[in-house]
């Protein structure tokens, strides 16, 4: 008895078809490691650079405002990434 | 033209691959090409696929002829091209499949990495809305319910936030049950998810939303989001005035990441949404999850009232302000939409769609303290064009280019500075610089600015001073030789003089560049290091001890890193010889029958280093950790005209000669002790035709007169904590001795402070550490007393005069056994030898006269007990109430043992199995190191015996319990300890086992050392050697049948006697005396 298994051409282009329309949908192992989180050492900084928010006539206040809600975003960003254990290395190097 | 799919051919025919019980089935008949196809459609029983296994072949056989028929089928209805076949060939496509993947099954072809499983369901999930869709699902797999549904999100830690929703529909059309969750309830397990290592049951869905998650928090965590405002979806409306809320956008977004993530992204995670892509999919997640987050930080936040009712634009801008938590409020729509093209407009340079950051880039100087700092925006192919020029050509990019580095000179003002050539670029002072580097750099690139600054060092440097040595023609050697120094300060491996410190002293910021990074030097440690040298300088010639001191520390060292020594000389080539030592351990040398550990490896390298610089040292191994075989090792690698001197304490002088004859029998061992020694006039013949002597040290002192005449290859002085007194007459006299170097064992080199370890290293290395008020001052002033003022010292020393481990070392207690057998041969003071010839010579005379067997067995089995009292103690048989101290050698060699234990921080038990002497033990072991010792024993109260083990269970620094062994030798459990002593022996080794085993059981974490102290030539070795298995107790000197009444006088003298040869004495005297 052959051992080998005899299989049609063009039944393959529609078998090759379907196995990669289920392979899209069912995807793949994403190859990448997830972003390490690290928490800035002025999470304020980037709104600060884009200069006055347009909050007429209370520009300073939300300043402090946002100044407030960055840094407390950004802790519990670090704490989330922390307890799922997405912490990058405090050592290691900021660039 | 056909396609064949090669199958590895199976080596045996069918008829041989069948296995030797299957059952009998015609394996080319109906019924099994039914089960073939039974078990392809996963329906067979499980009786059906013992019979398949059994019949491997012819399984594989079968399922390739239905595939080829259905190949064959499934070509024929494609080319008829008829509608009416389409059902036809789907259900044969279907067949198909499930024919390929048990082909594959049996075969053991796995699937391709990354891909799932066929017909295997793993978790999944899908966004829909914001929200978090979770159901099971994978090619092939079969149907599940909501049941399998929770229980696998529970086992993967879900929060139980899951509610009901509709089924999701699969590509086949098929539909599963799914569950639904908000974002912000179950965020923390959708991130833990991306942090584990894929597993079958998380399916790529899954793991791809967690992997979108981190990276929102990622953006979050480093400020990356902008305020906008968006029409609220719950918020009520009418002609005038909407609901709006705000909402949270992700910044800084790496187009080329997105891309690459959305590319990558499941069908399943749009499986609600087919139409939409990778890309929009990604970002729907990132907005949701910086979101979330932004809204709770909001919310913990105190932010300014809102105003009732909102008009104008200002009021408005409050409103917004007061609402960042994503409440919704009222205000008009033209004021809303006011208010949203300007914060549009305001956040446009860090929300483009195609964000490339700007570069920054800082070059250090060539010369001078000018660092050089430009601004880059990325043109093509990775070319880097000034900001100034790529403003001019930017076209349309312009306004966003400029927006961004009007960002850049916000937060980082010296780019402002006039004076400029161009904008974009600066020229900062060092200290600006390394504030860039160190610090603004940081904040910048968080920013969303690429940062090119020189790698820095985060570390601060350890400043040492060098001494460079040349020897300056000086006639004499080694540590006398003088030669020229001069010094200088290290900063990590940056040298630098006198005249480099003080230049880089002035400097605000001083910077050096060591190892292709940049170092900022403390100016409190440039100061210490210029003084240091000042003070250094007016010394231009030392000699090699002075230096060696400098570089043990014993000279004292200002600066952190101690001093080190380079060039020439007897001091540079010890140092550089150490160093190669401690990397190169030595291979087991001939001569050696065993295998030395690789610690020991390492004492025979360092042993080896001793001898090619003439020191002596101190090899201080922890109890147990093999003293013994090392210095053997050494001994007979190193063998040579002179012979060696070993002086131990009698207690291991027998060990050291059982060891050399296991380990080394090639060597020539004399032990000169005991009343048959060789007298002074025989001394040299004796150790002519010796490699090795061992003596004790009251024979050694005794006999010194002749062995000071010996020019000895090396003396080793065995647990020499005997010498830390340098005043006694022991220490005094054994320094009389010649020989080229000396070796100190003890695993206590440190008992009672630096005096004792001072005392050791000036024996092995006259003169060479120092005056001993200088060397306890320079090692104490470590920052650190008591035990780990010592173990300081040691490290200092470590691998040049002192060869220190320990078994709470990882990696030495990772090669130790869990158990080590100690035998330690203890001696016989005058007392004991005199009690024991007096009751052996009653029971001699006594059961002469005795009649009857049963008396004569009595008087006997009495007078051994009696015999093993005395070789415990004469108070154990006296039952007196007269001191302890100094009447007894096993008592003095477990205070020996119990001095060790304590000096380590650990604890003991000991055994005995005569109580009132196990209570008398424990009184005087209490007194003797001030320390409470318990006593364990039957005649207590339960109650009291249980709080005895509790307490010594918790006991943290070093103790010890002494146990009956009849009460203590089973059922507890006193892991505590980690050395027990077993006192007196018992007949039985069984009943020694369970005692050794309270402490080396379950719940011991270190290595246990077990001791059985035994006094050689008495009734002590007749139970060792039965203990031993060597000898049967009834053969002891009985024919066979006999029994221990038919003793005569002769043969009780055999079997109980002293054996004077083997008698260990503190001194000869002592034997001849008591014999006398």
């Amino acid at each position: 008895m052959s051992r080998t298994r005899r299989r049609p051409a063009g039944n393959n282009k529609k078998q090759n078809a379907d196995r990669a329309a289920s392979k899209k949908f069912w995807g793949e192992a994403f190859p990448d490691d997830p972003a390490l989180v690290r928490m800035s050492t002025d999470p304020s900084a980037m709104v600060m650079s884009l200069g006055d928010p347009p909050l007429r006539t209370i520009e300073p206040t939300a300043q402090q405002t946002f100044v407030l809600v960055y840094h407390r975003a950004a802790q519990l960003a670090m704490l989330a990434a922390t307890a799922a254990g997405l912490d990058d290395d405090p050592l290691g190097d900021p660039y | 033209m056909p396609e064949e799919l090669e199958i590895e051919p199976i080596e045996t025919s069918e008829e041989l691959d069948v296995r030797a019980d299957a059952p009998t089935i015609d394996v080319h008949g109906a019924r099994f090409e039914t089960m073939v196809e039974a078990a392809a459609w996963g329906e067979a029983s499980a009786e059906d696929l013992s019979i398949l296994e059994a019949h491997k072949a012819a399984w594989q056989r079968v399922l390739i002829e239905r595939l080829n028929d259905t190949d064959e089928a499934l070509d024929r209805l494609r080319a008829r091209r008829q509608p009416d076949d389409q059902q036809v060939i789907a259900d044969l496509d279907n067949e198909q499949r499930k024919l390929e993947l048990a082909l594959d099954r049996l075969l053991g072809i796995e699937p391709e990495p990354g891909e799932l499983a066929e017909g295997v369901n793993a978790l999944q999930l899908s966004w829909a809305n914001g929200r978090l869709v979770a159901w099971l699902g994978g090619p092939e797999a079969p149907a599940t319910n909501v049941e399998q549904l929770r229980t696998v999100l529970a086992a993967t830690d879900a929060p139980e936030m899951w509610g009901g929703r509709s089924p999701v529909t699969l590509p086949s059309g098929e539909k599963t049950v799914a569950l639904e969750a908000n974002t912000s309830d179950v965020l923390g397990w959708l991130l833990a998810l991306s942090s584990d290592p894929p597993e079958d049951e998380i399916g790529p869905s899954a793991r791809w939303l967690s992997i979108v998650a981190a990276w929102a928090v990622s953006l979050t965590a480093r400020g990356a989001m902008t305020p906008t405002l968006r029409r609220s979806r719950t918020g009520r409306r009418n002609q005038n005035r909407s609901a709006f809320g705000v909402t949270w956008q992700p910044a800084l977004i790496d187009a080329d990441r997105l891309r690459i993530i959305g590319d990558a992204m499941p069908g399943a995670v749009a499986a609600l949404s087919p139409s939409v892509d990778g890309g929009t999919m990604a970002r729907s997640v990132l907005g949701e999850v910086v979101d979330v987050i932004c809204h709770d930080a909001a919310r913990r936040v105190e932010v300014p009232a809102a105003p009732d009712d909102p008009k104008t634009i200002a009021a408005a801008a409050e409103s917004f302000l007061a609402r960042l938590d994503g409440a919704a409020f009222e205000i008009p729509a033209g004021l809303a939409g006011e208010l949203t093209n300007a914060l549009e407009r305001w956040a446009t340079p860090v929300m483009s769609r195609n964000y490339r950051p700007l570069i920054v880039q800082l070059n250090p100087p060539d010369s001078g303290d000018a660092w050089h700092l430009a601004v880059f925006a990325p043109g093509k192919a990775e070319q880097l064009v000034p900001v100034e020029v790529a403003l001019v050509n930017a076209g349309n990019q312009r306004r966003e280019l400029e927006g961004n580095l009007v960002r850049l000179e916000r937060l980082y003002p010296p780019l402002l500075r006039p004076g400029s050539l161009r904008r974009g670029e600066v020229v900062l002072s060092q200290e600006e610089a390394w504030e860039l580097m160190s610090k603004i750099g940081l904040v910048l690139a968080d920013a969303g600015f690429e940062m090119r600054v020189p790698a820095l060092s985060r570390r601060k440097p350890t400043p040492s001073l060098r001494i460079f040595a040349e020897s300056n023609g000086e006639t004499s050697v080694g540590a006398h030789q003088l030669a020229n120094v001069s010094w200088t300060a290290v900063f990590d491996d940056i040298e630098l003089t006198a005249a480099d410190i003080a230049r880089l002293a002035k400097e605000a910021r001083p910077l050096v560049r060591a190892n292709g990074r940049w170092v900022a030097l403390d100016h409190a440690d440039l100061a210490a290091a210029a003084q240091a040298l000042a003070e250094r300088a007016k010394k231009p010639q030392m000699t090699g001890a002075e230096m060696l001191r400098q570089a043990l520390g014993l000279d004292g060292s200002p600066l952190a890193g101690g001093v080190s020594i380079d060039g020439s000389g007897w001091a540079a080539d010890l140092m550089a010889k150490a160093s190669t030592a401690s990397l190169a351990p030595a291979s087991n040398p001939d001569g050696f029958k065993g295998e030395l550990r690789s610690y020991q490896a390492d004492a025979l390298a360092w042993l080896k280093f001793l001898d090619t610089t003439n020191l002596g040292g101190c090899l201080a191994l922890d109890m147990g950790l093999g003293k013994t075989p090392t210095i053997l090792a050494h001994l007979v690698d190193s063998i040579s005209d002179a012979p060696s001197l070993v002086i131990a304490p009698p207690a291991v002088v027998g060990n050291w000669a059982a060891e050399a004859r296991r380990f080394t029998p090639e060597l020539s061992v004399v032990v000169h002790h005991g009343a048959g020694r060789s007298d002074h006039k025989d001394i040299a013949a004796e150790v002519e035709r010796a490699d090795v002597v061992i003596t004790t040290y009251g024979t050694a002192v005794r006999d010194i007169e002749a062995l000071e005449k010996i020019s000895w290859g090396r003396i080793v002085l065995d647990e020499a904590q005997a010498i830390k007194n340098p005043a006694n007459e022991t220490a005094q006299q054994l320094r009389r001795l010649n020989a080229s170097s000396r070796l100190a064992l003890t695993g206590t080199p440190i008992e009672n402070g630096l005096g004792d370890l001072w005392a050791i290293l000036d024996f092995t290395n006259p003169g060479l550490v120092g005056p001993r008020p200088h060397f306890i001052a320079q090692l104490s002033a470590t920052g650190t007393t008591g035990r780990d003022q010592g173990e300081t010292a040691l490290r200092a020393l470590n691998g040049i005069l002192v060869f220190r481990r320990t078994k709470s070392e990882p990696a030495i207690a990772a090669e130790l056994p869990d158990r080590i057998d100690e035998l330690d041969h203890c001696s016989m003071t005058p007392e004991q030898i005199g009690l024991y010839q007096a009751v052996l010579d009653s029971l001699v005379t006594g059961t002469a006269l005795e009649s009857g067997a049963d008396n004569r067995n009595g008087r006997i089995l009495a007078a051994i007990t009696a015999l093993k009292q005395i070789c415990n103690h004469p108070v154990a048989y006296r039952h007196d109430d007269g001191p302890l101290d100094g009447r007894s050698g096993k008592l003095a060699r477990l205070e020996e043992i119990i001095e060790q234990v304590y000096a380590a921080g650990e604890r003991a038990l000991v055994f005995t199995h005569f109580a009132e002497w196990g209570q008398k033990l424990a009184e005087h072991l209490s007194t003797r190191f001030d320390t409470p010792v318990g006593c364990y024993h039957g005649g207590q109260s339960r109650g009291a015996r249980d709080q005895l083990v509790a307490d010594f269970q918790a006991l943290e620094g070093p103790g010890t319990l002494v146990l009956s062994l009849k009460a203590g030798g089973t059922g507890l459990n006193l892991t505590n300890a980690n050395h027990v002593i077993l006192y007196d022996r018992w007949w039985n080794p069984a009943v020694e086992d369970q005692a050794r085993d309270r402490a080396w059981r379950i719940g011991q974490d270190k290595t246990v050392i077990a001791h059985r102290l035994m006094c050689p030539g008495t009734v002590d070795e007749r139970v060792e050697e039965v203990v031993a298995g060597k000898r049967h107790i009834a053969d002891l000197v009985l024919p066979k049948s006999s029994s221990l009444g038919d003793l005569d006088s002769t043969q009780l003298q055999t079997a109980l006697g002293l054996r004077t040869d083997e008698l260990l004495t503190d001194t000869d005297d002592d034997l001849e005396r008591s014999i006398a």
